[in-house]
C-alpha cells in the first residue's frame, strides 16, 4: 500500500514508495529511502511538495493464529547455528515466521475451498 | 587432491568474458564515440537488450515503462549501471548453458538464492546511502558461483560436503574444505579473477562467508555477508544449505541498520525479488 502525503507530514523513518524525480526524470531520491529531517529539508529546497510513502498494513497479521506463527518460528530457529540476541536478528526471524505462517494459512484456505 | 585439479580444470574450461568487455571498452575508449555508438554495440545482442530494457523499466529505477531503447537506458540510469546489468545477464547466461550438468539441485532455485541475496544487498545499500547499488546487486548474484562450480565439476564430493554440513551442523565452507580441500569462496574467486570482474565483486566472492577481509571489514563484503544469510533465512531459493551460520557481529555493527530494517523493507524486497526472478530467469 502506498499513500501520497504532504512534505510537512513526513515523519522520521517513513519509506519512499516511489522515487523522487526532477523535471528531467532524473532520480533525486530512490524508492526505498528511509526519510529523515535531513531529506525533508532538501526536498523542500527542491520545491517537492508531495511524496509517495509506503504504508505498513498493520492489520494483516491479526488473522494469523499465534500458534501458527510460533510453530513457524520454532522451525526457523531449529535451523540456526546460533541463538539470536540482536534486535535486527530477532526482527528478521519474526518477519520470516509471519510470512511462513501467512503462507501456511493461505494453503489451508486454498485446500478448504477446493 | 585430485578433485581440486579437476575443479580447477573446469574453471580453466569456462569461457572468458573478454569479448563482452573488449567490445564495450573499445567503444568507450574511442573519444569520438557517443551514447548511440555504445548503444549500437550493446544492441548486437538482442536477447540481452530485451532483458536490459525490462530491468531498466522495473520498479527499482522508477521509470514506469518509459525506457524503450538502449540509448535511453544509458541516459536515464547511467552507463555503469547498464554495463553492470549486462554483466549480470552474461554471468547467468554462461552458467545456464551448464544447467543440464547440475543434478543435485534445481539451478533455478540456486539462482533465486543469488537474486534474493542481490535484492537484499541493494536494499541495505540504499538505506545506508550507497550510490552504486547495482554493484551490490551484481555481487549478490555472483557471490557463490564457487558452489555452482562444485555442483558442475564435483557433484559426488559436494553431496558429501552437504551431508557433513547437515549431520555435523557445521558451516558449509568448513565442510567444503574438509571434503574438497577448497572452499566455494576460493574457487569462486579464481573464476572472478579470470573473468576480470570489478574488485569489489571479487572481494565479495572471496570474503562473504565470514564478512572479514583479513582482520578488517569493508562495507561491500559486510553487506553481501549479511544478505546471503538473510536470503537463506527468508527462504529465497535454495543453494543446498540446511543450517544457517551466525552473522558476523562486526558486520551488523558496521552497517548500523535500524532494528526493524527487515520488517520495514520486506514488502519492497519481496517485490524486487519477484520482479527480478521473472526477468532474469524466464527464457
Amino acid at each position: 500500500m502506498q499513500h501520497i502525503i504532504q512534505i510537512d507530514k513526513v515523519e522520521d523513518g517513513m519509506v519512499l514508495a516511489e522515487p523522487v524525480l526532477n523535471q528531467f526524470s532524473q532520480v533525486l531520491l530512490p524508492s526505498g529511502t528511509i526519510l529523515s529531517k535531513f531529506h525533508v529539508n532538501i526536498l523542500k529546497k527542491w520545491n517537492i511538495n508531495f511524496v509517495f510513502i509506503d504504508v505498513q498494513e498493520s492489520e494483516d497479521n491479526q488473522d494469523i493464529p499465534k500458534e501458527l506463527i510460533d510453530s513457524c518460528k520454532e522451525l526457523i530457529t531449529s535451523k540456526l547455528l546460533w541463538s539470536p540476541t540482536l534486535g535486527i536478528e530477532i526482527d528478521l526471524i519474526n518477519i520470516t515466521a509471519k510470512i511462513c505462517a501467512q503462507n501456511k494459512l493461505n494453503d489451508t484456505l486454498k485446500n478448504a475451498t477446493n | 587432491m585430485q578433485q581440486i585439479d579437476s575443479i580447477l580444470n573446469k574453471v580453466r574450461e569456462f569461457p572468458t568474458l573478454a569479448s563482452f568487455f573488449s567490445a564495450l571498452s573499445g567503444t568507450i575508449a574511442n573519444p569520438n564515440a557517443n551514447i548511440h555508438d555504445v548503444a549500437e554495440v550493446i544492441e548486437r545482442d538482442q536477447a540481452s537488450v530485451t532483458k536490459l530494457l525490462k530491468i531498466a523499466n522495473s520498479s527499482i529505477y522508477g521509470f514506469r515503462s518509459r525506457i524503450s531503447n538502449v540509448s535511453q537506458a544509458i541516459l536515464f540510469i547511467g552507463f555503469e549501471e547498464v554495463r553492470n546489468i549486462l554483466l549480470t545477464l552474461k554471468v547467468i547466461q554462461l552458467f545456464r548453458t551448464r544447467d543440464s550438468d547440475i543434478k543435485l539441485i534445481n539451478p533455478i532455485d540456486f539462482w533465486k538464492h543469488s537474486i534474493g541475496t542481490g535484492v537484499i544487498a541493494r536494499s541495505i545499500g540504499m538505506n545506508i546511502g550507497i550510490q552504486n547499488t547495482d554493484i551490490l546487486f551484481l555481487s549478490g548474484i555472483v557471490h557463490n558461483i564457487g558452489k555452482l562450480l562444485f555442483y558442475i565439476a564435483a557433484p559426488d564430493d559436494y553431496e558429501n560436503a552437504l551431508e557433513l554440513h547437515r549431520t555435523q551442523k557445521i558451516n558449509i565452507q568448513d565442510a567444503e574444505r574438509e571434503i574438497l580441500g577448497i572452499s566455494n569462496s576460493s574457487i569462486g574467486e579464481m573464476l572472478a579473477q579470470k573473468w576480470k570482474l570489478p574488485l569489489p565483486i571479487i572481494e565479495a566472492i572471496k570474503y562473504y562467508p565470514t564478512g572479514f577481509v583479513g582482520e578488517k571489514i569493508n562495507l561491500n563484503v559486510a553487506i553481501i555477508h549479511i544478505s546471503d544469510i538473510a536470503a537463506l533465512i527468508l527462504g529465497y531459493g535454495n543453494d543446498g544449505r540446511e543450517y544457517v551460520q551466525e552473522p558476523n557481529p562486526n558486520a551488523w555493527e558496521l552497517l548500523h541498520l535500524p532494528d526493524n530494517f527487515f520488517s520495514l523493507n520486506y514488502p519492497r524486497i519481496q517485490r524486487d525479488f519477484e520482479e527480478n526472478s521473472t526477468i532474469l530467469l524466464d527464457d
